[in-house]
């Protein structure tokens, strides 16, 4: 299978006062199908690692390569549209836009990508069915529970077939039934579509749905050393 | 091509959404801001240019005409520089004097025989210094100079529309030899705002000497005082035509003659016509270009709106700045989350953009509603008693387009600004904020 993520060096210094060193030189590579998680304790660097692998960040030195693209040359535009075709995006707070329905959320990037109108709503309702949400597509954020909005956040990040799904915490906020089924849904995702999954998790128990944990300490990476591959994919 | 009109497709779907379904109280406040700025600005504006308007207007119609034609030399008649000899010309090019039209009656003719031309009045204009002695004893007498012109009753009715305006007694007769006729600036009643330098409140019945430059002193009595509000017309004296003869000596001769046309604003075709009947020796101006180079009033109206106006746009515009701009910054996150899962910087601004466009065309329909719906018609049956005359509110055409037009790019801007602020910052930044 191929590589792909592969970051080589990767160091982020925050600047201030007292300049904060999240990533100490991290090398990690990710291949294509795999359902990682990132682990660690709280302030380890796990979020500061997913920004810079998921082009929302810029890391002070190093190299990251997806999908065969050195991504940290890209222009600022290239790297919008490289988010659009690339990744999909979970965080722990949901990022919903209040004015936007479910059914219209998940339709916005297929709108980017060009997809004409009966095209995306049909594309868009399969996929909120998928998540087991076709009975709330014309409903707000306002009017669904933490669970639901979870769910149209993974709708709207799988709906233009991103290469990989980054995802955030995103059971933090939500109580254990409504987690489960999060994690049963990425794990369905992986399985039968093959998703490369990227997830920051600190529930040890997400273990178990995962091909491979990479644990963060400090900054550097401790255990399940990220350039070797997990023994499930072997 | 394609890309663009995808591109603004997604900006309205957003800023659709956002209209739709974001604080209605918001939209209300900001709609209701655009809509209030911009009656403010065609208020003010309105009132000045309709007092203008009205003023100008009051010119044309009690005091110059259409067309104001006038001798070679123009300058106001002054007997200091000529005796009273060279003024008693009879026979016509025997002692030409420039200051006189010849021939007023074949002129008079000649001007009616071109098509849409509807009437003419000739006047005599002199100076006089006007004496009033209210109690007859030589003393407390109440003095000042005017301009005094003559008039055949019929011609001028058909001209001015000074008759209409009487306000105590009655309009001269063409016999009147001893009776005088004055504005209420002469009389200092009727609401005159010229009080102080007026003979004091003479009243019709009254009797006031006038000393013509040459010399000559007559007594009249007033036959009828009359209130324009047109300051130039409620500071003259009339005199029948035969009067002002037997005391300038002359005949057959005006010093300007007035002339009403059909369609007012075609002033100039009117003019080149008149000069195609190869009078020679006059001069002709319409009332517009005659006010202009007579009396700068026009110009100071004209400053004082500019800078109402510039004021009002100013503080319009940053009111309305203020609040699209906090509007837009509120929602920082919005547009950070939208940059994130990749929507292009230019579709999130555009989409701002297009929200404080809608505010701004909504804002200006209201107010032209208001405008035109309740605030011209209310004037219209109520006009306001300004001094400068009757005035009700009229809408100037360019200034509605030039407020609304800035209105609509200040909107525009304060759209445009955060968005494209936050959307170039850090996209973590944002998220993080709510
Ligand atoms: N924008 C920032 N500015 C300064 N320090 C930061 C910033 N973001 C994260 N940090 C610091 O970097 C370290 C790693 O943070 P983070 O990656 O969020 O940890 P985790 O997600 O593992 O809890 C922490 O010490 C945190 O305080
Ligand atoms: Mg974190």
């Amino acid at each position: 299978m191929s590589l792909m993520i592969e970051g080589k060096n990767i160091k982020k210094t925050f600047p201030g006062a007292v300049p904060v060193h999240a990533l100490k030189g991290i090398d990690i590579a990710i291949k294509t199908g795999e359902f990682v998680a990132i682990m660690g304790r709280s302030g380890s660097g796990k979020s500061t690692l997913l920004h810079q692998l998921s082009l929302l960040d810029v890391p002070t030195a190093g190299e990251i390569i997806v999908d065969n693209q050195d991504i940290l040359k890209l222009s600022e535009r290239q790297k919008t549209l490289f988010r659009l075709t690339h990744f999909g995006y979970v965080f722990q707070t949901y990022a919903l836009l209040p004015e936007f329905t479910a059914l219209e959320t998940v339709s916005i990037p297929l709108m980017m990508a060009g997809v004409s109108h009966g095209d995306y709503t049909k594309k868009a309702k399969e996929i909120l069915e998928l998540v087991g949400l076709g009975h709330r597509l014309n409903h707000r954020p306002f009017e669904l529970s933490g669970g639901e909005q979870q769910r149209v956040a993974i709708a709207r990040a799988l709906v233009h077939n991103p290469k990989i799904v980054f995802a955030d915490e995103p059971c933090a906020n939500l109580d254990v039934g409504a987690s489960t089924l999060i994690m049963q849904l990425f794990a369905k995702l992986n399985k039968d579509l093959g998703q490369t999954i990227v997830l920051v998790t600190h529930e040890p128990d997400d273990e178990k749905y995962v091909d491979r944990v990479i644990t963060l300490d400090d900054g550097l990476i401790k255990k399940g050393d990220g350039v070797q591959l997990g023994k499930t994919l072997e | 091509m394609f890309k663009t009109i995808k591109n603004w497709r997604i900006s309205w779907f957003l800023a659709s959404r956002s209209i739709l379904r974001g604080s209605k109280g918001t939209l209300a406040l900001t709609i209701l801001v655009m809509a209030l700025s911009f009656i403010n600005i065609i208020f003010m504006a309105s009132l000045i240019f309709s007092m203008m308007t009205t003023m100008e207007q009051s010119f044309r119609q009690q005091a110059l005409g259409d067309i104001v034609i006038t001798p070679e030399d123009a300058t106001e008649i002054s007997f200091q520089d000529q005796d009273a000899s060279s003024i008693g010309l009879t026979e016509k090019k025997q002692d030409y004097n420039p200051k006189y039209i010849y021939d007023r009656d074949s002129v008079q003719e000649k001007l009616l025989s071109i098509p849409g031309v509807l009437a003419t009045t000739a006047h005599y204009v002199a100076n006089a210094n006007f004496v009033y002695d209210p109690e007859n004893d030589g003393e407390n007498e109440e003095k000042g100079a005017w301009s005094v012109k003559s008039i055949n009753p019929e011609k001028e009715m058909t001209v001015t529309g000074i008759h209409n305006k009487m306000v105590s007694g009655k309009y001269l007769e063409a016999n009147d030899r001893d009776y005088i006729m004055v504005g209420r600036d002469i009389s200092g009643g009727f609401g005159s705002p010229y009080v102080e330098e007026s003979l004091g409140g003479i009243q019709v019945g009254d009797k006031v000497k006038l000393i013509f430059g040459n010399g000559v002193q007559r007594e009249y009595t007033i036959k009828g005082i009359f209130a324009t509000k047109n300051m130039l017309a409620d500071m003259t004296a009339f005199l029948s035509e035969k009067e002002m003869e037997s005391i300038l000596g002359a005949k057959n001769m005006a010093s300007e003659i007035l002339v009403r046309v059909e369609n007012p604003g075609q002033e100039r075709l009117y003019i080149e016509k008149i000069e195609g009947l190869g009078i020679s020796d006059l001069k002709m101006k319409s009332w517009q270009d005659f006010l202009a180079s007579s009396a700068s009033f026009t110009d100071s109206f004209m400053v004082i709106n500019l800078i109402l106006s510039g004021i009002g746009l100013i503080v319009a515009g940053a009111i309305i700045f203020i609040v699209i701009y906090i509007n837009v910054v509120n929602k920082r996150k919005q547009i950070a989350i939208l940059k994130a899962i990749g929507m292009e910087a230019k579709i999130i601004v555009n989409s701002y953009v297009l929200q404080s466009m809608f505010y701004a065309v909504i804002g200006i329909s209201l107010g032209l509603l208001f405008i035109y719906g309740f605030v011209i018609p209310y004037f219209l049956a109520n006009p306001m008693n300004l001094p400068t005359g009757d005035t009700s509110i009229t809408a100037n055409p360019d200034t509605l387009v030039t407020a609304a037009i800035s209105l609509i790019s200040v909107a525009i801007l304060a759209g445009f600004f955060p968005a494209w602020m936050v959307s170039r910052g850090q996209i973590l930044d944002a998220m993080r904020g709510e």
